[in-house]
């Protein structure tokens, strides 16, 4: 489990497919998969946010995948769809709530002040286990055909 | 648990509303959670196929999800956004393995744009308890929280 500057050391262009992908839009943007109390999957949106050398997200404290969180860390994050179709980004691992004042500050900053001001927006750093990029080639038509690159365990 | 026109006789509007989202690109496009074995979360995207009275996919067997559902059938699937607005839409509840429509809901796959086929999917059918519908304005209206909730359960 590394923080996203660890996993962007060792996998460089993975992570770089992996920023695009999330960030396709003025701020990150992804679809968040958590397990539930009773061990069903949950899956919302969520803006990802790179910053410091981590991935974050701000999350709502009176939100199901807050509780689900703070129970239960693993997380699946999934990239918008792609501007052009053909392409995805996937990470697993584990989320962490961020109590830390001055770390909190840092990511609201990278923000541009739009996330993380109102004190029910927890802060959670995500963890990586895992990072899957696919891209298909010949996208839309009957030949397409996916490649993959991974990293982790 | 219930099929999707039972949920749409139940929640028409809402229904009406999530079949919009999950077909706004021609070709039924949502993304699908499931349960791993370890019980951690996977996410991936995936094609919601209308057919008949249910809501359908077609998983390549040999794909994790495939064996994730098969194993435990418990789901969640989440619509994309507009490209003007937030709206969101999520159902969830359990999957069935429904091999004898296999060929119908292929073939009705294949009416969509884009739609391709191997000819080797697993056929599930999507069993719904609970639905919740997210309505914002457009995001050139500037602030657009809080969106409009609308939620339904099985059995109320």
């Amino acid at each position: 489990m590394v923080r996203w500057g660890a996993f962007e050391s060792a996998a460089p262009e993975l992570a770089a497919n992996g920023r695009r992908l999330l960030y396709q839009g003025e701020t990150g943007a992804g679809f968040l998969g958590t397990v539930r109390k009773d061990g069903g999957p949950r899956v919302h949106p969520i803006f990802p946010i790179l910053a410091d050398g981590e991935l974050f997200g701000f999350i709502v404290n009176l939100g199901w995948k807050y509780h689900d969180l703070v129970r239960d860390g693993r997380y699946a994050l999934h990239s918008f769809p792609s501007a052009e179709g053909g392409e995805e980004f996937y990470v697993t691992g584990r989320a962490v709530l961020v109590t830390d004042a001055g770390r909190r500050a840092r990511v609201v900053a990278a923000t541009g002040d739009r996330q993380g001001k109102a004190d029910f927006e927890a802060l959670f750093a995500f963890d990586i286990e895992r990072a899957l990029h696919t891209h298909w080639a010949n996208w839309g038509t009957p030949a397409t055909w996916p490649t993959f690159t991974k990293w982790g365990r | 648990m219930l099929t999707w026109s039972e949920f749409a006789g139940e929640a028409p509007e809402m229904a009406a509303a999530g079949r919009r989202l999950l077909y706004q690109f021609g070709i039924g496009l949502g993304y699908l959670a499931t349960v791993r074995g370890d019980g951690a979360p996977r996410l991936h995207p995936f094609c919601p196929i209308f057919w008949a009275d249910g809501l359908y996919g077609l998983i390549l067997p040999e794909s994790p999800k495939c064996g994730d559902l098969a194993r435990d059938g418990r789901y969640a699937i989440h619509a994309c956004n507009p490209q003007d607005r937030d709206d969101e839409f999520v159902v969830s509840g359990v999957a069935r393995l429904a091999g004898e429509r296999v060929a119908a809901v292929r073939a009705a796959f294949l009416t969509s744009p884009g739609a391709t086929s191997t000819g080797t999917e697993t056929c599930f059918e999507f069993l719904i308890d609970r639905a919740l519908h997210a309505a914002y304005k457009p995001r050139s209206e500037g602030n657009t929280w809080p969106p409009a909730y609308t939620r339904w359960r099985a059995g109320g």
